[in-house]
């Protein structure tokens, strides 16, 4: 497939999924199958674990370091700190600030929306209900994110 | 008149008419007396005169011839006229020829002898001499002496005059009666009429009077002006009454509204020229103590973050609404209109305004923003917690036919896994959402009962549960007694006990204990756990709807949100301790004395 070619572009980038619905994780990382990214993708359940990550604390705190993502992809609705609240985090620290977040929520609500914008939000997307479309998302999302988007380089 | 002034007005008539009645009779008698007088005398002289006469010439004969004795004779004949009192002949040398006295002789007689001829008027005596001629020479004299009897003639008239002057006089009197009858006693009687009316204010009396003269008119006119009098006498006692009345009105509008009136002055302090009383409800200061900053100031219990915006906004007409402190330190919502105003007469300026208590309708807003949240997170739910799952069930059952004919057992059962949970999170969530919608809506009669039995009704409830996870019960229950809408206390119990036993699954030698005890003399229940324990950052998550702090834990976000809202209910209180991850969790509540199906009722409608 050409597309696979095209991708290798960006072969080398890490990716950050905030997702606390085990199923919808497996999701998009079936998706991303097709992309042979799986390798390049951190998975973490809550806002917290999310922020603990990037702040290399709490269970992420020691030797054990992991490269700061070049991409993030954030659900809205977590347990303990909310989706919002981990992208004012990012979107606030000169560190994370430059880090693409991508909101992938099942919530079509304007105010979660304009929320997300409001806090710089770099693209919010929504969950198809169809796997089909769910397919189509992730294969457009890729082909951008990881063929012709360039990333700054740390 | 002066001295007429003070006497009542008959008096006056009476004096009048008598006074010049009086003079006018005196003089009228006198003119005719005297008149009378002088036409008696005259007559009195004429008639002497013409007996003179008369006599002389009878007697020129017996004069001439010398006949004394039938001059005598004739003399004689005086005796007829009674006034002639003598007469005297006398010959031409004055020697006396004849003779005649009525009464005895006078002496005097021969004084007059002398005399010119004529009359003479002396001492109540006319004497009259009378030459007698024969042939042209006189012969002789006659002397005649004539009583007038002129004192009882005067006092004959003086009696006549002084009889016309008393009927006279009483005619006056009965004249000035009359007039005052007819014309004084009419306005006497308006006077003691007036008098009565103006004493008793009753100028609903009619005085009119028939008639076309001027009293009647006078009556007439007065009793015209006491209906003018009494018509805006009512009038003005109907205004009156309705001045009083909105007096009143205003008094009770200003006295009874919750809001404060005040005037101020244009200065920073709003130094209060007037405060109504209220503002003592309102803030607790009396307002004599803000009158001219007699103890402080208005300003002074503005709450200080919001003075600067309050002073930016006071201009012209304004509308306020900020926070003050109260004298025992409370925080109170205001809202404050008012409107300077700028008096061009006087050039002062002073700023009128009411200030309203809205600490409930702030209260009431907040609750309603919580509520609107609330909505607002069940819709979102609705569409994201209820979605999440059917992504889920599409999805994967949009892999497993792949999954088959690839006969990847693994991803088979995956596939089926995910399936299973989702459908199973549907069910879960949409049987709790029910739940939470009937809460308020059904309302049982509060009832009372014991709190360890009804805690023993809720564990066999939860007894598979219990039992399967192989967890410890204690019970630690004062005999106390929990009043309120029993099926849905039984529910708090039994979600606490669940989410307990949900998070003690994996400790070792779980426990959950369940008991009373007594702090700050309310009685608490609580529920406590030996589980995972709770984060102190997250522990304002705990009862919001749809809350999950554990991602796997299978809760919907649902039990927590119920039981608050149960206990709230009742007017209680839930809240939750932990020292922390890993040390345990106790939920305690609670509940409020003044439950009553029909306040929850109204909370939900």
């Amino acid at each position: 497939m050409p597309l696979r070619r095209i991708m290798r572009l960006n072969e080398n980038i890490s990716i950050l999924l905030v997702e606390d619905n085990p199923a919808h994780a497996e999701i998009v990382l079936r998706s991303f199958e097709t992309y042979d990214m799986n390798e390049n993708i951190f998975h973490v359940s809550d806002g917290q674990e999310a922020l603990d990550y990037l702040y290399r604390e709490g269970n992420f705190a020691g030797g054990n370091a992991k490269r700061i993502p070049d991409l993030i992809i954030l659900d809205l609705r977590l347990p303990k700190v909310d989706g919002i609240e981990v992208l004012k985090k990012i979107k606030s620290d000169i560190k994370f600030k430059t880090i693409p977040v991508i909101i992938l929520t099942t919530s079509e609500s304007d105010k979660d929306i304009a929320k997300a914008y409001t806090n710089h939000v770099n693209s919010y997307l929504v969950k198809p209900i169809d796997l089909e479309k769910f397919g189509e998302l992730i294969e457009s999302f890729g082909y951008y994110w990881f063929s012709w988007n360039k990333f700054p380089v740390n | 008149m002066i001295l007429l002034r003070n006497l009542k007005i008959h008096q006056k008539l009476i004096i009048i008419f008598t006074v010049f009645g009086g003079i006018m009779t005196i003089t009228s008698t006198f003119i005719t007396f005297i008149n009378e007088l002088s036409l008696e005398e005259k007559n009195l002289v004429r008639n002497a005169e013409l007996q003179a006469k008369l006599i002389s010439e009878y007697c020129a004969l017996p004069l001439d011839f010398n006949y004394p004795d039938e001059a005598l004779e004739i003399l004689q004949k005086l005796k007829n006229i009674k006034n002639v009192s003598s007469a005297l002949l006398l010959n031409a040398s004055d020697s006396v020829f004849a003779r005649y006295d009525r009464d005895t002789e006078s002496e005097h007689l021969s004084l007059y002898i002398s005399m010119n001829e004529g009359h003479y008027l002396h001492d109540n005596h006319l004497h009259v001499l009378q030459p007698i001629y024969l042939e042209g020479n006189q012969i002789g004299k006659l002397y005649m002496m004539v009583d007038t009897k002129m004192n009882e003639l005067i006092k004959e008239r003086l009696y006549t005059a002084l009889l016309l002057f008393f009927v006279l006089f009483i005619f006056t009197i009965l004249l000035a009666w009359l007039v005052q009858i007819v014309i004084a006693q009419p306005i006497i009687n308006l006077t003691s009429i007036t008098q009565i009316i103006s004493k008793k204010n009753d100028y609903k009396t009619d005085i009119s009077r028939l008639g076309e003269d001027e009293i009647s008119k006078l009556y007439n006119s007065f009793n015209q002006m006491m209906k003018t009098i009494h018509n805006r006498d009512e009038k003005l006692q109907e205004t009156i009454k309705a001045l009083s009345a909105s007096e009143l009105r205003f008094r009770s509008l200003v006295s009874n509204q919750t809001g404060v009136v005040y005037r101020a002055n244009v200065d920073q302090h709003w130094t209060m020229s007037y405060i109504s009383p209220q503002i003592e409800d309102l803030s607790g200061y009396k307002a004599e103590h803000f009158i001219n900053n007699n103890k402080l100031s208005y300003k002074d219990i503005i709450f200080k973050e919001d003075i600067e915006e309050v002073l930016k906004d006071v201009k012209d007409r304004f509308k306020l609404e900020y926070r003050i402190v109260t004298a025992n330190s409370a925080l109170k919502w205001v809202h404050e209109q008012g409107q300077i105003i700028n008096d061009e007469e006087s050039g002062l300026s002073w700023i009128d305004g009411v200030i309203i208590d809205i600490t409930d309708r702030k209260l009431q807003e907040q609750e309603l923003l919580e509520k609107n949240e609330e909505l607002e997170r069940f819709t979102y739910t609705v569409s994201h917690d209820l979605k999440s799952p059917l992504v889920t069930i599409k999805a994967f059952t949009g892999y497993l036919p792949s999954d088959i004919k690839k006969g990847d057992e693994v991803r088979i059962n995956k596939d089926l896994h995910f399936i299973q949970n989702a459908a199973e999170k549907m069910s879960q969530l949409l049987d709790e959402l029910l739940e939470l919608s009937r809460i308020g809506r059904k309302v049982n009669p509060p009832k009372t009962m014991n709190f360890e039995i009804l805690v023993n009704e809720v564990l066999q409830l939860v007894a598979g549960r219990i039992e399967k996870a192989k967890i410890n019960i204690k019970l630690n229950i004062a005999p106390v007694n929990i009043t309120g809408d029993i099926p849905r206390l039984t529910e708090v119990l039994q979600n606490l006990i669940d989410n307990a036993a949900k998070f003690t699954s994996d400790s070792e030698n779980p426990t959950i204990e369940i008991g009373t005890l007594i702090e700050q003399g309310n009685t608490i229940f609580y529920v406590k756990d030996n589980g995972i324990g709770i984060d102190p950052r997250y522990m304002h998550k705990l009862f919001g709807l749809f809350e999950k702090l554990d991602a796997h834990s299978d809760g919907t976000g649902i039990g927590l949100a119920l039981v608050k809202r149960i206990v709230e209910l009742h007017n209680g209180k839930v809240w939750a301790e932990s020292e922390g991850l890993g040390k345990g969790t106790t939920f305690k509540f609670k509940i409020g004395n003044t439950f009553t199906p029909k306040n929850t009722a109204a909370l939900y409608q």
